[in-house]
């Protein structure tokens, strides 16, 4: 009932050739408002799978996915894809930002799909960089940025559009461990100061320790749901 | 080891992986081939046009036209001229001691075209016996020849062909007046099949001229032209312009063949340009997609120049065939094709000499595509290509 | 455009692929530019032509001049509206490479006889009025530095004076605006008639042609029918046609200008479209991964095709501008050559057209394979 996201009994299986492989098996799992969850798992246990599913990246074979009241599952293709750029902000282990694109023009991408002026682009912007810190290198390419910082563009981009929930794929895969800790800082300032959702997926138990709760997948099922310290 | 064995091991190594570069490859050798048919295509107008003309290169075949007259049928000759002619050094006698010296009456006159029913115009030449005797491979090949006095006249075997009226048997309305047609006569394909010929005086008196408008003579022998010509210059009572014979048809049909050779380079340089273009664009990708395997190569102790070699070896690899599939299309679409063009009816030529150009074309192609990606290849950092994902 | 900014990156995502392909489309509409340019050009030449005015020639050949009494018979054919003798009378000015295109005429039937005339009456009067009078085209004027009043040695390229040169003075009695609609006498230096046929020492009374205007254009072959019928069987046989007849009989005399220009076109276009379709392919296998990403952020499947689209035209039409405008640049110089003018505007139309063709044969498979990406499978880098 206070479950932003709420997944019931999902199944989700793959078609490789003529075998079936069930990645998730009836798994449900609520998820509140202002949480910051930590998914955690050996390789192949399905925890990006269950990403792609909560950000509406894919659909479930069976079950029924719920994100702030709306059944995602059932929307369709650009129906689906509006209700992503509203509500969901993405945050990849390769930054995955446009490399021919300045920091600036990167964070705006997903302003281009509003209704928004010239100038109240321009002004999101400037905030979401201001927010992680980088105001100073919004003229750079990515090339011309560090791994730190090139996440940091990816955080501004997922946020600028002030979605709903964060939803981070081991976000600190490719980085060192200080710049590691710069970015989870980061997304623990968003979570606890700005009230951000947050579902994160990371094989690095210290980083689950900045998050409030730690979900544990195996072989597609949930095993624990623990309440951090 | 020694550089031609290893340009020779590296460009192997090239060309085993081309089958991964396969589509961009053939879409070089594709614009390669399009630029060399369209040249040599164009080219093959001109050396079709000179073909027909050196069908038949007689050189002691002179023609003496009037000072300043632009074509054969435009000159006056009295009687006294054609005999001072004859009497010019170096004309050829008959085994019955006649001068081997003809006097000829051409006008123009205008037929229509079968194609399109179009106006074209035709030479209509009066010639006679001695005409006969110098050019024998002039030969009737159906009909008869026209008899002197009468209206009647032989058609070229294009002629024939491409204009109305002028078939065996036909009678045609020249300027007003009905001629017979009682034979066609062929000349291997040569540019006289493009005319109509009867008795020179026969037109004369037809046509209401008072003088001949050329003079054709056979030589002694080819030596004999420089003589000959010289001897009429200097003749103050005659005002004249000496050619051989096959040097004058090329005259004649210069400006044409020049125009197409024009066209051809012209239109042939923009499109090679283009392939080139096309050119370096795939073989950066190459160098690209090999950068790896280049260093590698280099880190173990082949030299640039092996790589350097190498990537134009590819490039002409792929130019090489381009322009031989360009002649091919050329040559199956244009070679001994009948075109009409300017009333004069002739075959296109891709000739030998047209399908070395079209190597040559390639191999600049080739070159100047291979050019700069070979620079890179050289010029790649060892290190950091090594370390490329 | 808020999109622009993204377009134009992902046209220049690889630089020098992008300038490579880019050269190639310059290059291939610069042919283009200029093949149409031509083929237009002359298209549009013989279509200003008029069908109302016919040439009447010797049937014998080109230079043989006609009998001046054969005037009066041709004003008499009926249908007929107006007739002037024209006497060729090119020259050269000063040294033997400047050429000089000029006509005798009679003032008082040219008027009448051509109706592409723009040349004021006043103008003809001064010509009537000065024997050795010339109406000389400004743009001619202006090569040569020509005033009203100068008195220029024309050397003549066909005929000599009685006193054996073959220089003839001419006056400039005025100056007319060049007509380039005028194929014949828009531009070319005018003198008098009787100037030249009195003066010349040979073929007095004859002209080279005679210039007939009928008062019916659809009557214009049957008109010029009977002038020749008049002549047959003459020593001085005529051959009259139309201008247009003329103009398009001369472009035969060449080849099949249509025909070559759409065959060179074809295969310049095909080699085009391979090698621009190969290199957008390319371009969307390096950038799969970057769609998949637009797609993440909410950008729909039809949004990501008309991006690609919208790139694709963006690219080809500026391509094809550096191209087409080169070509049309060069105008100005061909016509130099070529004698008549080419018009920019039709070919700039017709090259984008194509340009816009380009862009949709070489876009469109990528931009589908775009919109169909699945963003899992090209995240996951299936």
């Amino acid at each position: 009932m206070d479950a932003l996201i709420s997944l019931k009994n999902v199944v989700k299986l793959y078609r490789r050739g003529k075998q079936s492989v069930e990645v998730l098996h009836n798994l449900s799992l609520e998820i509140s408002s202002g949480e910051f969850l930590a998914l955690m798992g050996p390789s192949g246990s399905g925890k990006t799978t269950l990403l792609n599913l909560i950000g509406g990246l894919d659909r479930p074979t069976q079950g029924e996915v719920w994100v702030g009241g709306v059944r995602i599952d059932k929307l369709s293709g650009s129906k689906l894809a509006a209700w992503r750029s509203r509500h969901v902000g993405f945050v990849f282990q390769f930054y995955n930002l446009m490399p021919m694109l300045s920091a600036e023009r990167n964070v705006e991408l997903p302003l281009l799909l509003t209704s928004l002026s010239t100038a109240q682009r321009k002004s999101n912007v400037s905030a979401a960089l201001e927010l992680v810190g980088l105001s100073d290198r919004r003229k750079h390419k990515p090339s011309e940025l560090s791994g730190g910082q090139q996440q940091r563009v990816a955080i501004a981009r997922a946020l600028v559009a002030d979605p709903t929930l964060l939803i981070c794929d081991e976000p600190t895969g490719d980085l060192d461990r200080e710049t590691a800790e710069e970015i989870l800082n980061l997304l623990q300032l968003l979570n606890r100061g700005h009230g951000k959702t947050i579902v994160m997926v990371t094989h690095d138990p210290k980083a689950a320790g900045f998050a409030a709760r730690r979900a544990d997948l195996d072989k597609g099922a949930l095993v624990t749901a623990s309440v951090a310290a | 080891m020694h550089v031609f064995r290893q340009i020779w091991a590296v460009t192997i190594m090239n060309v085993e992986s081309l089958p991964l570069r396969i589509g961009a490859s053939l879409v070089t050798v594709i614009g390669v081939a399009c630029a060399v048919a369209v040249l040599i295509s164009l080219l093959a107008v001109g050396a079709g046009i000179m073909k027909s003309v050196d069908k038949n290169d007689r050189p002691d075949l002179a023609i003496v036209l009037s000072s300043g007259a632009a074509a054969e049928y435009m000159g006056s000759f009295s009687r006294a001229d054609v005999a001072m002619i004859g009497a010019a050094p170096g004309v050829k006698k008959t085994p019955d001691g006649k001068l081997l010296v003809q006097p000829q009456a051409t006008v123009i006159v205008e037929v229509i075209k079968k194609s399109d029913g179009g106006a074209a115009n035709v030479l209509f030449r009066g010639t006679g016996l001695l005409d006969r005797r110098m050019r024998p491979e002039i030969q009737i090949t159906a009909g008869r020849q026209y008899r002197a006095g009468l209206h009647e006249i032989v058609v070229g075997r294009a002629a024939s062909r491409n204009f109305r009226d002028l078939d065996l048997g036909n009678t045609v309305l020249l300027r007003g007046t009905p001629w017979k047609v009682v034979g066609i006569y062929e000349d291997k394909g040569g540019i006289d099949e493009n005319a109509i010929a009867s008795d020179a005086d026969t037109v004369l008196a037809a046509f209401g001229r008072t003088g001949y408008q050329s003079v054709s003579v056979q030589l002694v022998s080819p030596d004999a032209f420089n003589t000959f010509r010289d001897a009429l210059k200097r003749n103050p009572q005659l005002s004249v312009d000496v050619k051989l014979l096959a040097q004058y048809y090329r005259d004649q049909i210069k400006p044409l063949s020049a125009l197409y050779d024009f066209v051809g380079y012209f239109v042939g340089t923009i499109m090679a340009i283009g392939a080139v273009f096309g050119a370096i664009t795939t073989m950066y990708a190459a160098v690209d997609s090999r950068a790896r395997d280049i260093a590698t190569l280099r880190a173990i102790g082949f030299g640039s120049t092996a790589v350097v070699v190498s990537v134009f070896a590819e490039a002409l690899l792929l130019a090489i065939p381009g322009a031989i599939l360009g002649v091919l299309v050329a040559a199956l679409i244009f070679n001994e094709r009948d075109v009409e063009i300017g009333n004069i009816s002739f075959q296109l030529a891709v000739t030998p000499g047209l399908v070395v150009l079209a190597i040559v074309w390639a191999v600049l192609i080739g070159f100047l595509g291979g050019l700069a990606p070979s620079i890179r290849a050289a010029r790649l950092p060892v290190a950091t290509a090594l370390r490329a994902t | 455009m808020k999109f622009f900014p993204l377009v134009w990156a992902g046209m220049w995502r690889k630089r020098g692929r992008a300038i490579l392909t880019l050269l190639s489309i310059a290059n291939a509409f610069l042919l283009f530019g200029l093949l149409q340019g031509f083929r237009a050009g002359l298209d549009s030449t013989i279509s200003e032509t008029h069908a109302d005015v016919l040439i009447t020639a010797s049937r014998i050949s080109q230079v043989e001049p006609l009998p001046m009494a054969q005037l009066a018979q041709i004003r008499a054919v009926p249908g007929v509206r107006a007739v002037t003798p024209v006497v060729l009378f090119h020259g050269t000015y000063q040294t033997p490479t400047q050429f000089v295109r000029s006509f005798a005429v009679d003032p008082d039937a040219l008027a009448r006889a051509n109706p592409q005339s723009t040349i004021p009456a006043a103008q003809i009067a001064a010509l009537k009025r000065t024997r050795t009078g010339a109406l000389v085209p400004s743009t001619v004027a202006t090569q040569y530095g020509w005033k009203i009043g100068d008195r220029l040695p024309l050397k003549s390229l066909y005929w000599s004076n009685r006193d054996g040169t073959p220089i003839w003075p001419i006056d400039v009695v005025a100056i007319y605006p060049t007509n380039a609609d005028d194929l014949f006498f828009g531009s070319a230096v005018l003198v008098n008639f009787d100037y030249v046929d009195q003066g010349r020492s040979v073929a007095n009374g004859t002209s080279s042609v005679f210039l007939v205007r009928v008062n019916d254009p659809s009557k214009a072959a049957k008109v010029a029918a009977a002038i020749d019928k008049r002549f047959a069987n003459s020593p001085h046989e005529t051959k009259t046609a139309s201008e247009r007849q003329l103009a398009l009989d001369s472009i035969k005399q060449i080849g099949d200008v249509g025909l070559i220009v759409s065959a060179i076109m074809g295969a310049v276009f095909f080699a085009l479209l391979l090698s621009v379709g190969a290199v957008m392919m390319q371009s969307f296998r390096e950038r799969s991964h970057e769609l998949a990403i637009l797609k993440t952020l909410g950008f729909t499947d039809g949004g990501v095709l008309s991006l690609l689209l919208t790139e694709s035209l963006l690219f080809s039409v500026t391509s094809a501008a550096v191209g087409l405008g080169v070509a049309t640049a060069l105008f100005p110089l061909v016509k130099r050559f070529i004698g008549f003018e080419l018009r920019a505007g039709p070919v700039l139309l017709v090259g984008f057209l194509f340009a816009a063709l380009l862009a949709l044969a070489t876009g469109i498979a990528p931009a589908i394979r775009a919109q169909r990406l699945q963003i899992v499978d090209a995240l996951a880098g299936r």
